[in-house]
This record gives C-alpha cells, sequence and structure tokens, in this order.
C-alpha cells in the first residue's frame, strides 16, 4: 500500500488526540460521533435540500437498537453496531417514504412530528428503554483482550469508524449516483425529465443518513454506557441542522467543521468565563446555558443570512459536486 | 386545548397566506406576547382587557422588527435558508426570555370566569377554554374579511402570489409583507396571552407551540383559515380521544403518528387544495 500524505494525515491527528488532556479527548469522542451523523445530513440539506428535523431520532434508534442488542440478547458490538446502522436505516426508509412527498418546511415539521413521537415512546416505553430514568448498564466494546474502556481508546475505536464511514461516502459520491446528485441539485425538473427518478435518489439518502445516525448512535451509546431520553431530544435534531449549516451544508468536511464548532464553542465560552479581567457579571453569563444558545442563533444566523457557503469554504473545502472533477484530475 | 391549536394553526395560516412562507418563529412570538402581558399586567393591575391593544402593537413591532433584520437579507427564492435563519431568530427569542424572565414556567392571571368547568349540552368546559375558542373565532372573521374584503388584505395576497405582477399594479411588495408580518405577529401575540391562560408561559416552549400549530394546520390544510381550524379541533380531539380511551402517555406520539400518516396519502393535508408553489 503506497504511504499518501492523507495517511498520515490522520496518523498525527489521532497522536495529536494523545496529548491531549482527558477532558478535551472525551469532547473529541463526541466531536467525531457528531461528525458521522453530519456526513449523510450534510449531503440531504445541502443537496438535496430537504431540511431534516428528525435526525436526532435515527441517532437515538441507533443507541437504543446497540443498547438492546448487546444487553438483553448480549450480542458482540461488532454485529450490534452494524445491525443498529440498518435498524436505524429501516426507520428512515420507512419515515423517507412520507419524507420525499414533501418540501421544505412541510418536511421539516413531518421529520419533527417523528422525532416527537420517538421521544415520547422512549420516555413512556419503561420496560424497553428505561424510561426517564435513562438505560444503564451498556457493555464496553472490546476485541480480543483490548477493551476499549478510555477515552483515547474509544476515540481511535470511533475515529476508525468516522474514517470509514466518510470514504465510504466519497466513493458514493465518486460514483454514477455522485453524477446523479449533482445533476439533481442543478436543476431538479431538469434531471427528472432526463430519466432520473429524483425520488428514489432522495429516498436513498434520506436512508443513508439515517443509516450513518444509527451507527453514530451505537457508538454513543457504547461510550457513555448510559443513555438518557433528553439526548434524543428535538433540540438536539436542531443542533445538527446547525452544525450543517455553520460548517457549510453541500460540503463533505462541512459538517465535520460543524460539529467541532458545536462541541468546542462551550468549552471556549466556559474557558473565557475562568478569565479574571473580566466583569464578574459577564463570567457569570458566560457559564449560562441559554446564554450560550443565544450566541449560537446569532452565529447560526449570521452565517446563513451572509456566509451561506458556511465555515468549510474559507477552510478549503471541497464542494461535493466538485468531488467527481477532482477524481478525473487524478 | 383544541382552540389552543385552532388559534397557533390560525396564525401560522396568516403567514402563509401573506408571505407563503412557513414562520418557524411563531411559537418564538406567541411566548413573546405570553411574557410581555405578564409582565405589563403586573404593572397597570387592570384587567385583561385593557392591554389587548398594547400587546398587538407589542406583537406587530417585532413582526416588524423580524422582517426588517432577519428575513430581508435573504432572498426570495431561498426557501430552505429561510426556515434556517427562522429557526435561529426562534432559539435567540425563547433564550432571551429564559434569561429575562426565568427558565420555569409561570402561571398566568386567569381571565374572568375562574377554572371551573361550565356544562353546555353535557360537554364540560373550562370558562378560559371558551374565551380562547370565541377568541379564535372572532380573529377567523375578521382576518378573513380583512384577507378576502379589504384592499390592503387583497393586496397582501396579490404581493404572496405573484410579486412583480403586483409591482406591475403599484403595490409595494416591501411595504405589504412587513405589515402581513405585522399583523400576523400581534395576533400570535394575543394568542400568546389567551394561551397562558390556560398553560401558563414561559420557559423552553416556543418550538413545540410552533410544531404544533404547525401539526394543526397541516392536518387540515394551510390553504384556508377553515380548514386550520378544523385541524386545530380535530388535534384537540384526537388528543384527548386517545388521552381518554386509549393511553395518556403515548398521547402526543398518536397525534404525531397520525399526521405521518396523513402526510403519506394527502401532503395538502385533510381539506386542503394542491399548491403547486411550496
Amino acid at each position: 500500500m503506497i504511504i499518501r500524505r492523507i495517511h498520515v494525515g490522520l496518523i498525527l491527528i489521532v497522536l495529536l488526540v494523545w496529548l491531549f488532556p482527558i477532558h478535551l479527548q472525551s469532547i473529541m469522542v463526541i466531536a467525531t460521533i457528531y461528525s458521522i451523523i453530519t456526513i449523510g445530513l450534510n449531503i440531504l440539506i445541502g443537496n438535496l435540500g430537504q431540511i431534516s428535523l428528525g435526525h436526532a431520532a435515527f441517532y437515538g434508534i441507533g443507541a437504543y437498537a446497540s443498547a438492546l442488542l448487546t444487553t438483553k440478547l448480549s450480542f458482540p458490538f461488532w454485529i450490534s453496531m452494524p445491525l443498529s446502522g440498518m435498524i436505524a436505516g429501516g426507520f428512515g426508509l420507512l419515515v423517507g417514504l412520507t419524507a420525499i412527498r414533501l418540501r421544505l418546511g412541510y418536511l421539516a415539521i413531518g421529520t419533527a412530528a417523528f422525532n416527537i413521537m420517538f421521544e415520547v415512546v422512549t420516555q413512556q416505553w419503561e420496560t424497553l428503554t428505561g424510561g426517564v430514568g435513562g438505560f444503564r448498564g451498556i457493555p464496553a466494546p472490546h476485541l480480543g483482550p483490548l477493551a476499549f474502556d478510555s477515552d483515547f481508546k474509544y476515540f481511535c475505536l470511533s475515529f476508525g469508524v468516522f474514517v470509514a464511514l466518510f470514504q465510504l461516502s466519497k466513493n458514493i459520491l465518486s460514483s454514477r449516483i455522485g453524477y446523479v446528485l449533482s445533476a439533481i441539485k442543478q436543476n431538479e425538473v431538469a434531471s427528472s425529465t432526463m430519466g432520473i427518478n429524483v425520488n428514489k435518489f432522495k429516498l436513498f439518502f434520506f436512508t443513508l443518513s439515517a443509516f450513518y445516525g444509527g451507527i453514530a448512535g451505537s457508538l454513543l451509546a457504547h461510550y457513555l454506557k448510559f443513555l438518557d431520553p433528553q439526548s434524543f431530544s428535538i433540540v438536539f435534531s436542531v443542533n445538527l441542522l446547525f452544525m450543517c449549516s455553520i460548517g457549510g451544508s453541500g460540503y463533505l468536511w462541512g459538517g465535520i467543521v460543524g460539529a467541532l464548532f458545536i462541541t468546542l464553542f462551550p468549552e471556549g465560552l466556559s474557558f473565557l468565563a475562568k478569565m479574571s479581567f473580566l466583569p464578574n457579571a459577564v463570567r457569570g453569563l458566560l457559564n449560562e446555558y441559554a446564554y450560550h444558545l443565544m450566541i449560537y442563533g446569532v452565529i447560526l444566523y449570521l452565517i446563513t443570512a451572509y456566509m451561506p457557503q458556511g465555515m468549510a469554504k474559507f477552510l478549503g473545502g471541497i464542494r461535493i459536486s466538485q468531488i467527481l472533477k477532482k477524481e478525473k484530475d487524478l | 386545548m383544541g382552540g389552543i391549536y385552532a388559534l397557533l394553526a390560525l396564525g401560522i395560516h396568516i403567514v402563509y397566506v401573506s408571505t407563503k412562507m412557513i414562520n418557524f418563529a411563531h411559537g418564538a412570538v406567541v411566548l413573546i406576547g405570553g411574557l410581555v402581558a405578564l409582565s405589563l399586567l403586573g404593572f397597570v393591575r387592570q384587567s385583561h382587557f385593557v392591554i389587548l391593544i398594547p400587546i398587538f402593537f407589542a406583537g406587530w413591532g417585532i413582526g416588524i422588527f423580524f422582517n426588517r433584520i432577519v428575513l430581508d437579507p435573504i432572498a426570495k427564492d431561498e426557501h430552505g435558508k429561510r426556515i434556517v435563519c427562522l429557526i435561529a431568530a426562534s432559539l435567540v427569542i425563547e433564550n432571551l426570555c429564559a434569561l429575562i424572565w426565568g427558565k420555569d414556567s409561570i402561571p398566568f392571571p386567569l381571565l374572568p370566569g375562574g377554572e371551573d368547568p361550565v356544562v353546555i349540552w353535557k360537554i364540560r368546559i373550562s370558562p378560559q377554554g371558551l374565551w380562547v375558542f370565541g377568541f379564535t373565532v372572532i380573529a377567523v372573521v375578521l382576518t378573513n374579511i380583512f384577507l378576502y374584503k379589504t384592499l390592503l388584505g387583497k393586496a397582501l395576497r396579490a404581493v404572496a402570489n405573484n410579486e412583480t405582477a403586483a409591482r406591475i399594479f403599484g403595490i409595494r411588495p416591501k411595504q405589504m409583507i412587513s405589515t402581513g408580518f405585522g399583523i400576523s405577529m400581534g395576533l400570535a401575540a394575543l394568542a400568546g396571552m389567551l394561551i397562558s391562560t390556560i398553560t401558563m408561559t414561559g420557559g423552553y416552549i416556543a418550538f413545540p407551540l410552533t410544531v404544533k400549530g404547525f401539526t394543526a394546520a397541516m392536518i387540515g390544510g394551510i390553504q384556508r383559515s377553515t380548514s386550520c381550524i378544523v385541524g386545530g379541533l380535530l388535534f384537540g380531539v384526537i388528543e384527548s380521544i386517545t388521552a381518554g380511551f386509549i393511553t395518556t402517555q403515548y398521547r402526543e406520539a398518536v397525534v404525531m403518528g397520525i399526521l405521518l400518516v396523513i402526510l403519506l396519502f394527502r401532503p395538502q393535508g385533510l381539506l386542503g387544495r394542491v399548491d403547486r408553489e411550496i
């Protein structure tokens, strides 16, 4: 195998995280998990213009499915993770059947409805999900004698899964499907007159993004070892939408930038709050969660309104529609 | 409860008719209306009817501000972007409210009549619910007269349908859109005051309110005010029937499931027409 620059880069990232303090390592784990969901969601939002507010539900389905499979049926993690991804994908297919008939606001509310449904069910079906009290006792994954129990080891695992899924979506996008996707993005009506079944592709990508959500959920479940219905509420769906918009929807890297931003931002603010030169009132405000959300809102608005390409463009990201071109040049 | 959903759906319908856009910040304005009304009531210590007009104009102001700051910079055809921006705005307002008024729900002074249910044809209704329902009916009649009978209302709909054509006929689109937003936000603020007499106000209720109102509007069909009202009432009825006969815990899940099924077979709503624009 030829060692490319990208491989060196990946190893460098892992080494860098190894040097991080424990607390920052756990944030990086969460950031990679979020990035996995946003890979799929970003294609959906950026290229197909489908705003989904239901992906927290797929994420949750993956998490609960994996938790149940490993605790109740004692499946190993390596089987339960892809299985939970597929279960989430199956639900994605069902919701997608409705979703492809809807557009924009209707779609957003339809998927939000699904998310609310999921939220209610997880809170009430106590025998299955543990209800509001949460689901406990999820085992840590292990490979032979190696158990992924520390933050750094788990980061290696989730980062590996992330790289694999990133490569998978990149491969999908540089195949024929990628051409179809850019055609649909250019003009939906025109591409359907050219014989492209637009709805089929929308359904495919909806399912794919749900699958990614499920995998991410499974990773989360085995990392936290505890699940709480609150973390899959509609608020998280809105957060996911933020990640995609802030990072730049339509860029493959966009969601990842957004995920990093969302996870590191509260850290940055609480770091600022420790600064002694700021007046006490400001420091108090910086610790307030409501205030964080307010700043998110303002940033999200400013970026969508005035920087529609998001941050990824400024960091030299490649548009999904440009991947094809790049592949040809190589 | 049906009355509340109907009122929320009506607000979303008005924005839709006058701007062909779905207002994802509706719940936020409803929330702010309730909270401002609460503070005003504490300040003037008068009956609710005295502050109706100030609340309406407060909402109007918020609407115009909204339109100017949030929506003007974004191009008309970028619907997706508008939705994201409105969600962002809703988040900002909600958290601003949480910072000012606190995060917990606050009980709201009741309208005259108290809480003891009144029996009408063997149905027990709380007087507060009757007020909401009465207000909804009045609001429907007034907005219908306004939108379909007055010149201003016709101009509003003209801009929503075809901006260029409206401009040719001498209507100023920007002014119209801002008026439409102002009126609907004013109504939303009033609705906020009425709704909070039943459900309390404050806390993180903005987004759930938007979703519920929109669900109600979608069950009925968003194009007509009457179908919105029907949708709202149906929402309330389904919710109480599920709570009464099947299960109270899964109430919301059942309603949302029904919405998804309706969307699968009739995306335009039960009574709606197919609208090719959106």
